[in-house]
């Protein structure tokens, strides 16, 4: 062993009685990391595909890797030490000084009580006032949740603006339409459907909402909001993708299992004198899931 | 030694008297003003040895690999709805319009190079962090790592755990596909569904009533900047309280609560460890380049009447999807007010897991009554109630996470869906207290055989 | 020196003795002198099997038939092969009967692998005919049989469509996916894109008729264009794992994880009796 300037001794070539371990490992990692870093390279330059990169870049770190936890688990020797662990109480009287100290500072402070209110007050008032500045971040909801696009008379439309007439949809199909100029409006989103043998139940007091078998609900599920898109025509359920909420088209869209709770609102229509459908009115309910002002 | 005489002579050929690291150590003495006694007692920093205490590494680096990556996705991304028309690369894609969010990742995915290995890459690092997290959480749990002085850094891991899964939610939402944007809209309702102040706080939340042409570019600077710069503040704590307590170990020859024994932090350690970053950053790296992730052409942009089935959230919030999937309808009428069902499952259960998660360091102390200090661990063996509880709590979770997919595996496995969830929601309440139950007993058989034989 | 033997074989030092400058703790020898190779050699395995099953281009085989086929092939005009072969269920003009009508079936790339592999409920005609035939049929119905108004389809418009319509059963990969009261909308992806068409058309068991209510002609034929991008859809990022969405990526990304605790347990690994 050598004792360099300094005086602290430093031999660890040798990581164990009987000769270090080989470093064949690890040098083959070393030589991956330089073939994968250059094949990246190559990749990169010859735009090669995505796994040629990620393959070629993993390889040089899993080299790299590979190098350097060999080096440090072999190579690098055995070596056990001990030592304390940070013990609590430690250093009382440190602790008592500093806690003296501490509050030495302080009463500059806590002696002047009144004063002291005043400050906690004063900040306390001033930080709560701050809060005020979250209103800033959006509306407040007001009417917007009640109210949708579709006024009365408004045409059905589809989605690329096709104004909608009784002989587009035959009966067993399904068609998305929103309202004429407003083929943008997420909460006015609506399916209709034509039911033509009479199966369509009558529910109370929407008896003139669904002319000649015409019936239109709200796409917006009524659990947590997601676009009821699935129609089973079997059994004329319309179903939600994403929590399995299966409404009832012929019973004023009721769920009938899942975790939705309210029915799809109904979208009251009518057929003008033109044959185009339109709407009698707005939704008479909120769209969507429920809240606290849906009541 | 060979190699030292001849490095001594020619040093001294060249004129230059001390080793470039003997330099180093003046400089510091001479410019910083000291510290070399620190410094030299913390290069001698013990770790004790078990491949359990690699897992808050793992974690470790994927945050660093998660930063490094999303350092170059930052320098691509539009964070803009400005409505847009595609005309790049992607063919099913040219003429549809979306926002400018969705096209920048489409032109990242197919037009930047290694544009697509990184998003893959930045995607799989953020699964595999939480998962680390997770596991890491388990480790801590199971050995009694939680206990003074390490009650603190206990709640500060937790807050990790929970910045991290709501970062992780909001990145995934950040390319407006339609996958994440419905989830938003969930997230959205959830929100509303809040007593009283519901409505107003989803509005200011997303800058007014879903879907809002500013939530994108609203959740960018939090995604990039405030929760990363939150998560970096606390690791730093988290790690700095390691440090100066030093870091737990298993009962063994030589150990006890005031000594620590292991592997000094330098060479051994620090090599393993910076190899461990190459080997974590080398299997996240192949991932992303061999296995295709978050496919985000074929959801297609997001558009509020589009919907797609086989919708979930990343897995980390499964259990969340889950729980809503599970609990029924039961809307609540209050006078003139509505509370509606998904409030429990989505607000209230994830306050009712992460409460007592939070107090389990102090629930612990008080149920053993023991709020001494711990630096050695104890085994699962050692503690069959906690092991118990853990792994019942372990199976309430697996029960939601697996219900959150229920209509995958429904169709993978041709099993029928109402069947299955019914299923779910039986073991909901049998399935924890079971496993909890036969836990116990052999965990305390274990226990009970070690007393008895001494190992 | 200040060290101390305690335990079975292992030495230790106190700090202080680090300060003095002592010897720092040399340990005991290795069993062997030899370094294990097992993890290692089986994570290069692993990694090796990764990298090559996924395939450095990721790209998988078009499905359809070539286009290069040879100019005598067939002295069959493809009308007669159509005559003979497609009119008894589809209608001497592709109106339909027995078959669905052929309005939609503008595009050759549809019309082939429907013929050659057949559907659900038509039979294949790989095994009678020849390449050179089915692609000859193929472009025949496209040119001759379908509505001029399907050839204006495009496939983003049918993208657009499918997004809106179909994507909410069959998923926006065309995986399928669970529907309510036990049912499942199937995986479209197995079959070739016109089966679609044909769906469209006749409706299925839940799948309600979209061809004449919901969509003319030229939007089926959109659709159909991009189920046929979704039949085989491009996975620029590697393997599609199933394109079942984040359910199985969580699963294999529990994979990563499995790997990197090996390496961590091979990273700690000792060879002496250390605690665990």
């Amino acid at each position: 062993m050598e004792v360099e300037d300094g005086g602290a001794v430093s031999d660890r070539e040798t990581g164990t009685h009987g000769g270090s371990p080989p470093g064949w490992p690890a040098a083959i990692g070393l030589l991956v990391t330089v073939v994968g870093a250059v094949g990246f390279v190559v990749a990169f330059v010859t735009n090669a595909s995505t796994a040629w990169l990620g393959g070629s870049l993993a390889a040089a770190l899993l080299g790299l890797g590979v190098a350097l936890a060999y080096w440090g688990r072999d190579l690098a020797g055995d070596e056990v030490i001990s030592g304390p662990y940070p013990a609590p109480h430690d250093d009382v009287p440190g602790a008592a000084a500093l806690g003296g100290d501490l509050e030495q500072s302080a009463h500059v402070i806590t002696r002047r009580r009144l004063l002291s209110r005043f400050l906690i007050a004063g900040v306390g008032v001033f930080a709560l006032s701050q809060v005020v500045i979250l209103g800033a971040l959006g509306p407040r909801p007001g009417r917007s949740l009640f109210v949708t696009a579709w006024r009365p008379r408004s045409r059905l439309v589809t989605y690329d603006g096709q104004p909608v007439t009784r002989d587009v949809l035959a009966a067993g199909g399904i068609l998305v339409a929103f309202p004429e100029g407003h083929t943008d409006a997420a909460d006015s989103q609506i399916a209709l459907f034509h039911f033509i043998g009479g199966e369509l139940k009558p529910q109370p007091g929407r008896e003139t909402w669904s002319p000649e078998g015409f019936v239109a609900y709200s796409r917006i599920c009524t659990h947590v909001g997601c676009t009821v898109a699935q129609y089973m025509d079997e059994v004329q359920m319309l179903a939600c993708p994403c929590h399995q909420s299966t409404f009832d088209l012929l019973d004023g869209a009721r769920p009938v299992t899942g975790p939705a709770r309210r029915p799809l609102p109904q979208l009251p229509l009518a057929i003008d004198p033109q044959g185009y459908l339109v709407a009698q009115s707005d939704f008479t309910e909120p769209v969507g899931p429920g809240f606290w002002d849906a009541g | 030694m060979s190699d030292r005489r001849l490095m001594r002579s020619l040093r001294t050929a060249f004129g230059v008297r001390r080793s470039p690291l003997r330099r180093a150590a003046g400089w510091l003495d001479e410019n910083l003003g000291g510290g070399s006694r620190l410094l030299r007692e913390e290069l001698r920093h013990v770790f004790p040895d078990s491949w359990a205490f690699f897992l808050g590494e793992i974690a470790l680096y994927c945050f660093i690999l998660l930063v490094v990556t999303g350092i170059f996705l930052g320098l691509f991304f539009h964070a803009s709805q400005a409505p847009v028309v595609y005309h790049g690369s992607y063919q099913p894609l040219v003429g549809v319009p979306m926002s400018d969010a969705y096209s920048s990742v489409l032109d990242l995915s197919f037009n930047v190079r290694a544009g697509l290995l990184v998003r893959q890459v930045h995607h799989w690092a953020a699964l595999v962090f939480v998962a680390a997290l997770m596991i890491h959480l388990l480790r801590m749990f199971f050995t009694g790592a939680y206990r003074r002085p390490r009650r603190i850094n206990w709640v500060i891991g937790l807050s990790l755990l929970m910045l991290v899964g709501f970062n992780g939610l909001l990145g995934y939402s950040l390319p407006d596909d339609l996958l994440s944007g419905a989830g938003l809209r969930i997230a959205y309702s959830i929100t509303e569904s809040i007593p009283f102040l519901g409505p107003t706080l989803a509005s200011l939340m997303f800058g007014g009533q879903f879907p809002t042409s500013g939530i994108i570019a609203r959740i960018y600077p939090v995604h990039i900047f405030l929760l990363p710069a939150g998560i970096a503040g606390l690791l730093g704590l988290h790690m700095g309280m390691l440090w100066l307590q030093r870091h737990t170990e298993f009962p063994g020859p030589g150990r006890d609560d005031g000594t620590i024994v292991g592997t000094p932090m330098v060479p051994a350690y620090a090599l393993r460890t910076s190899g461990y970053l190459m080997l974590v950053a080398g299997v996240l790296t192949a991932f992303g380049g061999l296995l295709q992730i978050n496919p985000v052409w074929l959801y297609g942009p997001y558009t509020p009447w589009d919907a797609t089935t086989s919708a979930q959230p990343d897995w980390y919030m499964g259990w969340l999807e889950g729980a809503v999937r599970m609990f029924p309808g039961w809307d609540i009428q209050i006078g003139g007010f509505l509370l509606p069902a998904v409030f429990w499952p989505a607000v209230i259960l994830p306050g009712l897991i992460f409460t007592p998660l939070f107090l389990w360091p102090w629930l612990d102390g008080m149920a053993l009554r023991d709020g001494g200090f711990h630096n050695v661990l104890t085994v699962p063996s050692e503690r069959p109630g906690r092991t118990a509880i853990g792994a019942g709590f372990v199976t309430f979770l697996t029960v939601l996470l697996v219900a959150g997919g229920d209509d995958v595996l429904a169709s993978a496995f041709g099993l029928s869906l109402p069947v299955l969830l019914r299923t779910l929601q039986v073991l909901f309440f049998v399935a924890p207290p079971i496993v909890a139950l036969l836990t116990y007993v052999v965990f305390r058989r274990r226990a009970q055989r070690w007393l008895a034989t001494g190992r | 020196m200040a060290a101390r033997r305690e335990g079975p074989g292992v030495l230790q030092m106190s700090r202080s003795a680090v300060h003095n400058g002592e010897r720092r703790g040399r340990c005991f020898c290795r069993a062997s002198g030899r370094p294990r190779l097992g993890p290692l050699a089986q994570l290069c395995v692993v990694l090796v099997v990764l990298f090559v099953a996924a395939g450095p281009a990721g790209a998988s085989p078009q499905a359809s038939p070539s286009a290069a086929l040879e100019a005598s092939a067939s002295a069959i005009p493809a009308a007669e092969v159509f005559a003979e072969n497609c009119s008894g269920c589809h209608g001497t003009k592709g109106e339909g009967g027995f078959g669905p009508p052929l309005a939609a079936a503008g595009f050759a790339s549809l019309v082939a692998p429907m013929v050659e592999k057949g559907g659900i409920q038509m039979p294949s005609f790989g095994g009678q005919l020849s390449n050179a035939q089915i692609q000859g049929v193929a472009e025949y119905v496209a040119a001759h049989i379908a509505d001029p108004a399907s050839h204006e389809a495009a496939v983003a418009d049918g993208g657009e469509i499918y997004r809106l319509y179909c994507a909410g059963c069959h998923s926006t990969t065309g995986r399928g996916g669970a529907l309510t009261r036990g049912r499942n909308a199937p995986d479209i992806a197995q079959y070739p894109a016109a089966e679609a068409l044909a769906a469209m058309m006749l409706g299925r068991t839940n799948m309600p008729m979209f061809a004449g209510n919901t969509l003319d002609v030229r939007q089926q034929t959109a659709v159909g264009l991009y189920v046929g991008v979704l039949v085989d859809p491009p996975s620029p990022g590697g393997r599609g794992l199933g394109y079942l969405g984040p359910v199985t990526e969580g699963a294999v990304s529990a994979i990563a994880l499995l790997i990197l605790i090996f390496l961590a347990v091979w990273l700690a690994w000792k060879s002496r009796t250390a605690a665990p």
